[in-house]
């Protein structure tokens, strides 16, 4: 970017993106994930593949009934069944009790979780496990358990457990948590609103369905200690509830993380481990748990259903002028990260629009179905289908288009968060809107297909949009830093110690690009292993969209030390000082003797003999900047008006991302996001019978996911315009890139066929009835 | 978990059925083994003996014309259904049905034998084998024996007993100047590789512009396929005269959709799935006589389910 010497231009972050832009080396690349060969070879070593010696496998029986005490429980014949190590219960159990979500020690949380209760709360509740020498004996003699229950009134609907007289799950009954908050007055507000539109929205309980069903490995040792192998998110929470239950201290226990087969928030609370590790110790032996597809549907974590009321005020000029929203959160038998995720919804709702007077109030209800907890996205789907869905609704209430009607009362960049949120940052949704628009074509699509729907044809076209925001990291609510230590080592390659988690969204390779580009070194002679409790220092884990902009910063930050510490050391050996010192694609020598060239390596040996000291660092990086992560979906659907069934034709994602540190990892994490958004609008619910508590979706027999030939074509456009505080202006992806999906679809049904769909998913049957009516 | 049992694997069709009847316990024949082997790790099936029919040749062998009859051996793949010349040309629902059942990796290992011994409601061959009048050879240690599957899916009880298995499928051909027309369709909660929630079969056969043969089977909407006696008599006779194809074809669709609900209606009545399939069942007859005559264009464009 060439700039007229004399005029002075002001340094805005564009113009500091944009002349980056340029120089950049390594970041922006679109290299591959680092094991990518070795998971397409089949060579990678999964959680499930691993065996130690002597190791001992566990089954877990989980309750066929939605509420019931257990009165008696014979394991006799089990016990006596060769091969049969022991059986456990809440007889032979530590009666500690737990929340599987907290992830730092001193975090207030409901705990009402234990390794086996003496009640049931669920179908898929644990009642009791065996621990054999293989799976089949284990599976053999879960058989022979013999239970008694006594059965107990269940509740299933979170409306009902609203009611007076409902069926009291934990003490105190639902709600368990409540929350109000708001900015400006929205009551007096509405008194006066021209055009008040409502809604009722549900969003389903739904399951993550990575490849890779929940895992893990408990080793004990000679001391007392307990390592566990486990594709996890968050290694320090892993210990955290591990040392809990076992009753440990923190340094007795050792969480490794293993290659991760997808986990999308399934695996970010801690369900099998404080198992496998209690097993492991009461046993002496190894311990594995390997739950199948129907268990780890059932008996982990799934999205929470959400049931959200809606209504928002406008004026005839489309400013909303209030808003009030209020959601009843279902968490299911525990209680896991309901309030939370209760409160994170909340959040969004003052970070996409400006809306001066809005209010929000969220009730956590505990139902006899399977607990709710982490899922991509942590209640910003919920909360973007909840309000995108209304805004459509008002749209065409105001008969204003919805691009237009959004693009009047959308954040605009660096805006504050009137329910006192951290700041926005450099807020771009505006120019995803704008943008997108222009490229899927959409005033001319959206008056293409409702020209069509006049013929009244079988087969109508519909074309939806839907924003969303989502936040990087935790700074404004939890503590939020990294600490890594980066070495440089005698032959020039690095090593990066840090509590990083790669999910398969490329954390590994994302971090030694950001390392490469400021030691100008080659991505492949790093190496940054995935945390170990013992070795690596704290990190917050892989959640709230944090690691691209905080660890990412983390690594930036322990980059630019250790080349601080080299220079200074170098500038000895070569006799200069450090700023003349120059490195250059892993050459190394003095801006005055360009002559004396030597490699890094050579000059870490050299500074190992004659400065008796090495290339380490050590940083923390501590979090200092939230800014939203900003994205737009544009969708055409084409409904069969004789089955219900929709297929999505063409979609466009638009996303402000700061600045894609591998465009490649961006598009992919947007692509399987848009897949599961898909999922959530159309198919994708777990089905509880009403009467029975059972998940009729417990299979992919019976759960439906969007497959590749229901795919539509995903066009990505990526606004890259960096200007908050994560590396080269990095902002999130991995969770907004599902946020604005699932409305988008719904928006676009409901254009087709001039309905108000507002029970997700948007089922064959509903569709039909919905047309019916 | 995979139960433990004992498997036996003949190398000829002689020696399967002596095998089966020598051997103890509870023996079950196993070819691709698509349903078979989920069933046996849940549970829902339980077997001492599997017989191995994938190596027996005289069940794997091609399909062939023999005697005005398409001659199927029951080891016969749905990908081979979908993609062999003689299956599409003279029992082309029989192909689409091929096409549309299951997944790819399924599909190559599914036989339509065991398809008919599992006899699932929503079984795909099951309605397009109704429709083209086939006839199924059975057999086992008391010899041969041969239904159509008419009788098949008349019968209350199960028509394969114990240690019998599926041989041969035979479908009678059109006569000599008939123009057969065929197609399958089915609506599934999703594209592909779903369950049908609702299948037809069509056959039709036209000769100097008259339909003399009208054949229409109906699956997912009881214990197994539904023919459709009344709506086909109504229909055969009736002349089909290019100028007047297009009006013919609508009318043949438009009632056809009005019996099909009236079918769903009598076939589940308060069933929760009843208002929905009622309804979508007619697009079924839509895109089954947008298949029938083809030259007049009455698919609407983005096609049904699969939008073949």
């Amino acid at each position: 970017m060439a700039e007229d010497k004399g005029v002075k231009q002001l340094a805005t972050p564009e113009r500091q993106a944009a002349a980056a832009e340029q120089t950049l080396k390594y970041v922006g690349r679109n290299l591959p994930l680092h094991d990518a060969v070795a998971k397409a070879t089949g060579k990678i070593q999964y959680t499930g593949d691993m065996n130690f010696p002597g190791m001992l496998q566990a089954k877990i029986l989980f309750s066929p009934l939605a509420h019931a005490r257990i009165k008696k429980i014979d394991a006799s014949a089990a016990l006596a069944l060769p091969g049969v190590a022991a059986v456990f219960s809440h007889e032979n159990t530590p009666q500690t009790l737990y929340n599987s979500q907290v992830w730092f020690a001193g975090q207030e949380a409901r705990a009402d979780e234990r390794l086996f209760h003496d009640t049931v709360r669920f179908v898929g509740d644990r009642v009791a496990a065996v621990v054999a020498t293989d799976k089949k004996i284990a599976a053999k003699a879960l058989g022979l358990i013999k239970v008694e229950y006594e059965e107990l009134p269940a509740l299933f609907d979170p409306e009902e457990a609203l009611t007076e007289n409902a069926v009291e799950i934990h003490p105190g009954g639902s709600p368990f948590f409540e929350k109000e908050f708001g900015c400006g007055n929205p009551s007096e507000t509405f008194k006066q609103a021209e055009l008040i539109v409502e809604d009722r929205v549900e969003t389903p309980k739904i399951h993550h369905a990575a490849m890779e069903t929940h895992v893990c490995i408990a080793v004990p040792d000679h001391s007392g200690k307990i390592t566990v192998y486990t594709p996890c998110q968050i290694l320090y929470s892993v210990r955290l509830v591990v040392a809990e239950v076992l009753g440990l201290p923190y340094n007795k226990v050792r969480i490794l993380k293993t290659p991760m087969g997808g986990s999308f928030g399934g695996k970010q609370e801690v369900t099998i481990e404080p198992l496998a590790a209690f097993f492991a110790q009461a046993t002496g032996k190894p311990v594995k748990i390997e739950y199948n597809r129907q268990e780890s549907i059932i008996s982990t974590r799934t999205r929470t259903r959400t049931i959200g009321y809606v209504r928002t005020a406008v004026d005839q000029n489309g400013k909303i002028l209030a808003r009030e929203v209020k959601t009843i959160v279902d968490t299911g038998a525990y209680t896991s990260n309901g309030a939370i995720v209760s409160m994170a919804m909340g959040k969004k709702l003052f970070r996409l629009y400006r809306i001066e007077n809005q209010v929000y109030r969220v009730q956590a209800v505990h139902t006899n179905t399977p607990v709710a907890g982490a899922a991509r996205g942590y209640g910003s789907p919920q909360i973007h289908a909840i309000t995108e869905i209304n805004l459509d609704h008002v749209a065409n209430r105001l008969g204003l288009d919805p691009v237009e009607f959004r693009l009047r009362n959308l954040v605009h960049p660096y805006d504050e968060d009137l329910s006192g949120g951290p700041s926005l940052g450099n807020a771009r949704i505006i120019d995803c809107v704008e943008e997108g628009a222009k490229l899927f074509r959409w005033h001319e699509r959206r008056t293409q297909a409702e020209a069509g729907r006049s013929t009244n044809g079988r087969f109508r076209r519909g074309v939806g949009m839907a924003c969303a925001t989502h936040s990087n990291g935790y700074f404004g609510a939890f503590q939020d830093f990294t600490t890594m230590t980066l070495r440089m080592l005698e032959d020039g390659s690095m090593i990066l110690n840090s509590g990083i988690h790669e999910l398969g969204c490329g954390t590994v390779t994302t971090m030694k690009q950001i390392i490469a580009e400021v030691l100008d070194i080659n991505p492949d002679r790093i190496e940054a292993p995935e945390g170990d409790t013992e070795t690596s220092p704290y990190d917050v884990g892989s959640q709230a969209s944090r690691v691209t902009h905080i660890c990412g910063a983390g690594a930036l930050k322990a980059a630019r030390k250790v080349k601080e510490i080299f220079r200074r050391e170098a500038s000895k050996i070569l006799g200069c000082e450090p700023e003349d010192v120059v490195m250059r694609s892993e050459i190394v020598w003095s801006k005055h003797k360009p002559e004396e060239k030597m490699t890094y390596g050579e000059m870490v040996r050299l500074i190992q003999q004659k400065n008796r000291t090495e290339i380490i660092a050590t940083e923390t990086y501590q979090a200092a900047d939230n800014p939203g992560s900003y994205g737009a979906n544009f969708v055409e659907v084409e409904v069969d008006t004789l089955t219900g069934l929709v297929r999505v034709i063409d979609l466009l994602a638009v996303h402000d991302v700061g600045k894609a540190i591998n465009p490649g990892f961006v598009k992919g994490q947007i692509y399987g996001g848009v897949q599961m958004g898909i999922g959530l609008a159309l198919s994708e619910d777990l089905q509880i019978d009403p009467k029975s508590g059972k998940a009729k979706g417990d299979s992919f027999a019976r759960y439906h996911l969007i497959n590749a030939p229901d795919m539509p074509s995903v066009e990505v456009l990526l606004i890259e315009k960096g200007g908050d505080l994560g590396p080269f202006g990095a902002k999130s992806i991995g969770e907004i890139a599902t946020c604005p999906t699932a409305p988008a679809v719904v928006n676009a049904v409901n254009h087709a066929l001039g309905t108000n769909l507002t029970t997700l998913p948007l089922t064959p049957e509903r569709i039909l009835a919905a047309l019916n009516e | 978990m995979m139960p433990e049992f004992q498997i036996a694997c003949p190398q000829n069709l002689a020696d399967a059925i002596t095998e089966a009847s020598r051997l103890q316990g509870e023996v079950l024949f196993v070819n691709g083994g698509t349903d078979l082997i989920l069933e046996l790790r849940s549970g829902q099936k339980k077997a001492d003996w599997l017989i191995d029919l994938s190596q027996v040749p005289e069940l794997q062998s091609l399909p062939t014309l023999e005697n005005g009859m398409l001659k199927l051996r029951s080891g016969v793949t749905f990908t081979r259904l979908s993609t062999d010349p003689l299956v599409r040309k003279h029992a082309r629902c029989l192909a689409h049905a091929g096409e549309q059942m299951g997944s790819a990796q399924i599909r190559n290992r599914a036989t339509l034998g065991g398809n008919i011994a599992s006899a699932s409601p929503a079984g795909d061959s099951l309605p397009a084998l109704a429709a083209l009048e086939a006839e199924v050879t059975i057999e086992g240690s008391e010899g041969a024996r041969t239904l159509t599957v008419a009788e098949m899916l008349a019968a209350k009880e199960k028509t394969l007993k114990a240690r019998e298995l599926v041989t041969e499928i035979l479908i009678p051909l059109a006569e000599q100047g008939i123009e057969r027309r065929s197609t399958f369709t089915k609506i599934g909660s999703r594209t592909q590789v779903s369950i049908a929630r609702l299948n037809l079969a069509a056959v039709m056969e036209l000769e100097h512009g008259v339909i003399r043969k009208m054949r229409l089977a109906v699956g997912a909407i009881g214990k197994a396929p539904l023919r459709l006696y009344e709506f086909e008599k109504e229909w055969e006779g009736k002349a089909v005269k290019a100028e007047s194809a297009g009006k013919i074809a609508g009318e043949i669709a438009g009632t056809l959709a009005e019996f099909l609900t009236k079918t769903v209606d009598q076939a589940i009545p308060g069933r929760h799935s009843q208002a929905y399939k009622r309804q979508a069942v007619q697009a079924l007859a839509f895109d089954v006589v947008a298949e029938l005559f083809p030259e007049q264009g009455l698919g609407q464009g983005g096609g049904g389910n699969g939008g073949r």
